[in-house]
């Protein structure tokens, strides 16, 4: 499979999951209201049954009813306990009613002339409403209870058919008017998963996202801040606030626009499985990868390297077609930080704390003293906290050469500035 | 008990909604969700009317009281056409919309079946009980999707029930009837409760998710689909005011606190701005973007009388962040904010998989450069929390006390800000 196949295929699960989640949840919440609603009507039926049914039938009715409100408190024990059966429970209580309606109506349910009448039309009534008020379960489950709930109506009916057989067709149109209505919540609620995973998907990983879903697990608990090992890569562009004051803000958009969705590129050919998330503001770009591994393994620090050598090759050839931008540095640097939802509680995003994003800011922001003591270049910056075999650098300096801020080697985390400069740019001046 | 315990729990785990307890713009959007949500439901059941009359052509025929026959005739004709009108009303901002037409068409039903009803009592006792029956379910099905919110489905059923009381009046009282009615009426209650709850939460959801990418403002009017969102602020050339706000210390505090400790500092801090943001620009107007220790704040001008009213809202609000910051948390020495305003190119924009608000030009780098000059008059005046803003800004604030001069020469020179001279208001530390 390609690697765009693939990225869709596990999007498409992914929208799949997230779907499923969201009709779960209104699932609850109808399966819920029909448990409130069997309530009611199994208290307000023990008085309509003495109005209306057959002595015989009267034991069966208040036996039936007791059952019904017995079954309906304890879909709420269930659900406590055992919430993915509480929809198939409230499922199998609808069952029962109906089949019981079906039984009565079969039987002969009250006498007289116009109890015959209200017979059919009570029936139509209570297997609307139950529709109505919607199964729990999601679109593709629903076709077996609607089947055998329209077979009872027929067994129901088939009694007297010649009586029946009219209610039959309005019973037949209600049970098309519900399931029209099943079709429709469900269709809103695909949707509005729809939206809202298209939102989230651009504020947290896809991976993230994917595995809160596995697990069953709301996205706020699965993005809430907690400690995870990280590669952090900062980049931004030199001179930004000089051609932010000379070129059109509306060239500057398309500029940076284009900047990053090629940026976006790299890091899906880069990091297929999605264990990244970026963030951005004007030309400065955030990247944090995220690993299961403790410390940050020695493979996660070189493809963040060779991601990283990569967006210098991209930059250089974005640069010649569009003449922006001038220069860019990337600072690289890997630890533990709290990454998770946070900010205003207004407009929440994923973000991450700790000295991890600012060692890596501090990197790049060593870029500007090393373009004044080795030239104007654009580079890669970690320190020796990062050097590991696989991680050949160009050039090192000690820190003290570049900078004689006596607090920049603790923010950077080692004493000695490790770089790499882009191969072309090396070769020209080999 | 227990038991009852957990059925409060529950119910209120899913049906308790506190639309108070939301910001103005939040509360806009929920309640323009309702209402979309409810023409959309127009359109079903426009659809799902006709199909109802076109079925009763071949019902009435075998259900209605012959002296009825030919009234219901002419009166499914008179629906088919009525109907479909409704297709060409528009969905919704005008004063005569598509749900009002609804209502309408939903009223006509209700009193035409009521008259039917009267008509078939004079001819026939008996028929009551099977006609009411259905009028019931139609009853319950008119009210459960009346597309409006509060009080106009009570008033709407309150209109039904007296419309059904006057058909059958004057007949001896059915108490049967009257229980059936009463568990219409509650599973009627109980759906539009779910249905509102499901829209509430998901219009909730959805604005929560949206906010990440556009104001408040915005997003409280474009109930809808996301691209909506995109299209209503894409980016234009828009005044607005500008606020960056950067922590001094945050570097040493990253280094020297747990990134768990440090988040629940950035997390009280965010509280704070996020209540005064709300508290000090009304309508929403504004937009927050978080890069580490750094806080981009764009001010909107709609609603506001005057450009300069957008200017003493950045700045009260920035006073007050620095003061009431004060009382929280001793692990932030210093703040420096910065105001700017002018054209900026804002809007949504960004790569594909990762749009945001975010504003262009020179104006947000003039703002971030301003909250640099803190550090020059750190270096000159010592350590406090400072507001620095240019003399266009100045003058705007013309009457606001408190402000110094700061006076920009050869060797007091910010990078990329010619500025001569800039202002200043700061609260001195305790």
């Amino acid at each position: 499979m390609s690697r765009s196949k693939a990225q869709a295929a596990t999007l498409a699960e992914v929208e799949k999951l997230y779907i499923d989640m969201r009709q779960t949840e209104t699932g609850k919440l109808i399966a819920t209201a029909n448990a409130g609603f069997l309530i009611i009507y199994g208290v307000i039926g023990l008085g309509l049954d003495r109005v209306i049914a057959r002595p015989e039938n009267l034991w069966i009715m208040t036996t039936f009813r007791i059952v019904t409100i017995a079954l309906a408190l304890a879909f709420f024990e269930i659900d406590a306990r055992k919430p993915h059966l509480s929809a198939y429970w409230i499922t199998l209580l609808q069952f029962l009613v109906n089949a019981n309606f079906a039984y009565l109506l079969h039987d002969g349910f009250t006498e007289g002339p116009a109890a015959r009448a209200v017979i059919p039309g009570v029936c139509f009534m209570i297997h609307a409403l139950f529709f109505l008020v919607g199964s729990p379960l999601r679109p593709k489950q629903q076709w077996l209870p609607f089947c055998i709930n329209m077979l009872l109506a027929i067994l129901a009916c088939s009694s007297d058919l010649e009586r029946h057989s009219k209610f039959l067709g309005v019973v037949a149109a209600t049970f098309v008017f519900a399931i029209m209505f099943q079709l429709l919540l469900s269709h809103w609620t695909a949707r509005a998963a729809k939206n809202e995973l298209a939102t989230r998907l651009k504020v947290a990983p896809h991976e993230l996202v994917r595995r809160a879903l596995v697990r069953h697990e709301d996205l706020e608990i699965q993005l809430r801040p907690q400690l995870r090992w990280c590669v952090c890569l900062a980049s931004d562009w030199r001179g930004y606030q000089q051609i932010s004051r000379t070129e059109k803000p509306e060239r500057l958009a398309e500029a940076l626009t284009a900047y990053y969705d090629a940026c976006r590129e790299l890091l899906e050919t880069h990091f297929p499985t999605g264990n990244y998330f970026s963030d951005w503001i004007a030309d400065e770009l955030l990247i944090y990868f995220l690993t299961e591994k403790e410390p940050p393994d020695a493979e996660l620090c070189a493809q963040v390297i060779t991601f990283a050598r990569s967006l210098l090759e991209m930059k250089e050839a974005f640069a010649a077609k569009l003449g922006l931008p001038r220069g860019i540095d990337i600072g690289i640097a890997s630890g533990l930080a709290s990454i998770g939802l946070s900010g205003l509680a207004s407009n929440r995003k994923v973000i991450a704390v700790g000295d991890v994003p600012v060692r890596a800011r501090k990197m790049q922001g060593m870029g500007k003293a090393l373009r004044t003591a080795r030239g104007d270049q654009d580079r890669i910056i970690y320190s020796d906290a990062l050097l590991d075999e696989g991680i050949q650098p160009t050039g090192a300096l000690a820190l003290a050469e570049v900078v004689p801020d006596a607090a920049i080697p603790e923010v950077i985390g080692g004493e000695m500035l490790l770089f790499e400069e882009p191969r072309a740019s090396l070769a020209k001046a080999g | 008990m227990q038991l009852m315990v957990r059925i409060r729990q529950t119910a209120n785990a899913l049906f308790s909604f506190d639309l108070q307890k939301l910001s103005a713009p939040e509360r806009a959007y929920c309640l323009a969700s309702i209402k979309f949500y409810g023409v959309e439901l127009c359109g079903w059941a426009l659809a799902t009317g006709i199909g109802f009359h076109f079925f009763s052509f071949f019902l009435d025929p075998f259900v209605a009281e012959p002296v009825t026959k030919p009234f219901l005739f002419w009166f499914h004709v008179v629906q088919l056409v009525l109907i479909p009108l409704g297709f060409l009303v528009p969905k919704s901002g005008r004063r005569f919309d598509r749900p009002l037409y609804c209502a309408i068409i939903g009223g006509i039903n209700a009193a035409y079946y009521s008259f039917i009803i009267a008509m078939a009592c004079q001819s026939s006792g008996i028929i009551i009980l099977k006609s009411i029956s259905v009028v019931l379910a139609m009853h319950i099905i008119f009210t459960l999707f009346s597309p409006y919110h509060g009080l106009f489905p009570i008033a709407f059923g309150v209109f039904q029930w007296l419309s059904m009381t006057l058909a059958v009046w004057g007949l001896p009282y059915s108490p049967a009837l009257t229980l059936i009615y009463l568990m219409a009426i509650s599973c009627a209650v109980l759906f539009q409760k779910t249905v509102m709850i499901w829209t509430l939460r998901s219009a909730h959801m959805e604005f929560k998710c949206r906010i990440m990418l556009a104001p408040a403002h915005i997003v409280a009017a474009a109930v809808g689909h996301e691209h909506e969102i995109e299209e209503r602020f894409k980016p234009e050339r828009r005044n607005c005011v500008c606020i960056s706000v950067q922590w001094r210390n945050y570097d040493r505090l990253a280094l020297t606190m747990p990134p768990t400790k440090l988040a629940n500092v950035l997390a009280d801090y965010y509280d704070v701005a996020d209540k005064l943001l709300s508290e000090c620009i009304k309508g929403g107007a504004y937009y927050c973007d978080l890069m580490v220790d750094e806080m981009f704040i764009f001010v909107f001008e709609p609603d506001r009388r005057s450009e300069a009213q957008s200017y003493s809202d950045a700045v009260l609000f920035a006073r007050r962040l620095l003061r009431e910051r004060a009382g929280r948390s001793c692990a932030i020495a210093q703040i420096d904010v910065g105001i700017s305003g002018g054209e900026v190119l804002v809007g949504v924009m960004g790569p594909e998989g990762h749009k945001k608000t975010t504003g262009l030009g020179e104006v947000p780098g003039r703002a971030a450069r301003l909250k640099s000059a803190g550090l020059l008059i750190r270096d000159l005046h010592g350590d406090a929390d400072r507001l620095v803003v240019d003399a266009p800004v100045y003058r705007m604030l013309a009457g606001q006390s408190g402000f110094k001069a700061l006076r920009l020469d050869d060797e007091r020179k910010i990078k990329d800000l010619d500025d001569e001279i800039l202002y200043y208001w700061e609260r001195k530390a305790a």
